[in-house]
């Protein structure tokens, strides 16, 4: 018979089933996948705001610790900041492109004096925080990998509040803080800004800018 | 940070001085005009999310930051008065100038459709001028509605006038084109000199613009010292994070958080 040459509807519809078992297998994977990083996202956002949270109180019970002469709680906190900031990252990234430009020499030399140079700048930012309550407002990504926790920082009596914003890296457990935003001004961004002046009337010498933070008492 | 506006003049004497202030915003409109060719021309140092480095005045607005420094450093505490009681007792005098302005923040705030921070500027005049006697007392921020600035330079940028290059003023600090342009086109628009004009008291205006300048000092002088004991280049610093502030100010619309929740 000649409609035996013809393929059967079965026939015919075979590659189409394969194309929506295919089909489905991917929309499910997709869906899993999304599932999956919209959990990871959710536990991310989890884990910084808790990040933030548990950084804020450690940070006030030394701040608020009038006990403590003020020398031994700058110690303190600078030790609290160096272990929750991200100084290599951070240092990077101020630098910009003068980064890729400096040899790795001159680049250890560099993270060795900003790390001193980072606590300095987070001390004098949040050293006055003393008795001041922080609520966490919302968690929402940022750049790739950075998680952003907004919050408010009230004083005692609420005359006065900071919206600030902390920029968290790192994996769950590993949290570090890469920058903090407060009232919409980026301490990094700033910090970059501060030395791309520094370094372009250096003409990009990073030994330079090194000098000048050790000169600078950073 | 609130910003506030620089000298006003009076009726009587201020003919001569409004050509001038016509001739100067004539000036100044044709600068902010250029910012794209500005902007063409700004340097090539590395930057992230902010726009808008131009600094061709670069020379004179180190000029000028640098006697502001040595103005502030000579006549007033780093820390604004914090540690020797002089911040308390500036502070209704601070209250008293921010009530007065009140009218033109929300002036500002309608003319630029922001209609819940218009609702907190006007709930703050009525009610720090009435329960907080004549603006002594800041009533309003004690139930939740803080003051928050606006000024004409921000209605022009919401307009979509370009910010032009930066600018250091000696006294009133740092700026940019557009900026000065609406504190000079506030002279004619501020309801509060306007009514001190048509009640013959002209006299107030002058000196309620000094204590302006003296209250911006006392507030920016805390921070200013922080950011100079930061910073490599006090300068640079400053410049950043005063064009970090300008973007902040277009995306937050100051509506107080007892208002959003009413609304």
């Amino acid at each position: 018979m000649a409609f035996t040459a013809l393929p059967s509807l079965s026939e015919i519809c075979a590659p189409l089933r394969f194309k929506f078992r295919a089909m489905r297998v991917v929309a499910g994977s997709v869906i899993a996948a999304l599932a999956i990083s919209g959990g990871a996202v959710a536990l991310a956002a989890d884990s910084a705001s808790q990040f933030v949270q548990k950084s804020a109180v450690d940070a006030i019970a030394i701040l608020s610790n009038r006990a403590l002469p003020d020398a031994e709680r700058r110690l303190q906190f600078r030790t609290i900041i160096l272990k929750n900031f991200d100084a290599p990252a951070i240092g990077r990234f101020v630098v910009g492109p003068f980064w890729s430009q400096a040899k790795p020499d001159q680049q250890s030399r560099f993270q060795a004096v900003f790390e001193g140079a980072l606590a300095n700048i987070y001390t004098e930012r949040f050293f006055e925080y003393d008795g001041q309550s922080l609520s966490v407002k919302g968690t929402h990504p940022g750049d790739p990998g950075v998680t952003v926790v907004q919050t408010t920082v009230a004083t005692p009596t609420g005359a006065k509040s900071y919206d600030v914003d902390w920029m968290v890296v790192g994996p769950a457990g590993k949290e570090k803080f890469m920058d903090v935003v407060i009232d919409g001004i980026s301490t990094s961004l700033l910090t970059q800004q501060d030395y791309a002046s520094v370094l372009g009337s250096l003409h990009g010498d990073l030994d330079a800018l090194t000098t000048a933070l050790k000169a600078k008492g950073q | 940070m609130r910003r506030r506006r620089g000298a006003n003049g009076s009726d009587s004497r201020s003919s001569g001085l409004m050509r001038n202030i016509a001739s100067l915003l004539g000036c100044v409109f044709a600068c902010a005009s250029l910012t794209a060719c500005a902007d063409g021309l700004s340097n090539s140092l590395p930057r992230a999310g902010v726009v808008g480095t131009t600094d061709p005045f670069e020379d004179a607005n180190r000029q000028a930051y640098a006697f502001n420094k040595t103005l502030r450093n000579a006549i007033m505490p780093s820390d604004g008065g914090g540690s020797s009681g002089l911040a308390s007792a500036w502070l209704p005098v601070h209250n008293v100038l921010v009530n007065l302005r009140e009218p033109l923040v929300f002036a500002n705030d309608l003319a630029q459709g922001r209609e819940c921070a218009a609702g907190a500027s006007l709930r703050r005049f009525m009610v720090n001028s009435t329960l907080g006697a004549g603006g002594l007392f800041d009533v309003a921020k004690r139930n939740g509605i803080e003051a928050h600035e606006n000024n004409f330079g921000q209605t022009l940028g919401v307009w979509g006038v370009p910010a032009g290059p930066y600018m250091v003023l000696p006294l009133l600090g740092p700026s940019d084109v557009r900026g000065i342009a609406g504190e000079a086109t506030e002279y004619f628009i501020d309801p509060v000199d306007i009514g001190l004009q048509r009640a013959g008291a002209e006299s107030v205006i002058w000196p309620r613009a000094g204590l302006d300048i003296v209250d911006r000092q006392f507030e920016a002088a805390p921070d200013l010292a922080k950011l100079e004991r930061t910073s490599l280049d006090g300068y640079a610093a400053l410049r950043s994070a005063y064009r970090q502030d300008q973007a902040e100010s277009f995306r937050n619309d100051n509506c107080p958080d007892v208002l959003r929740i009413a609304k």
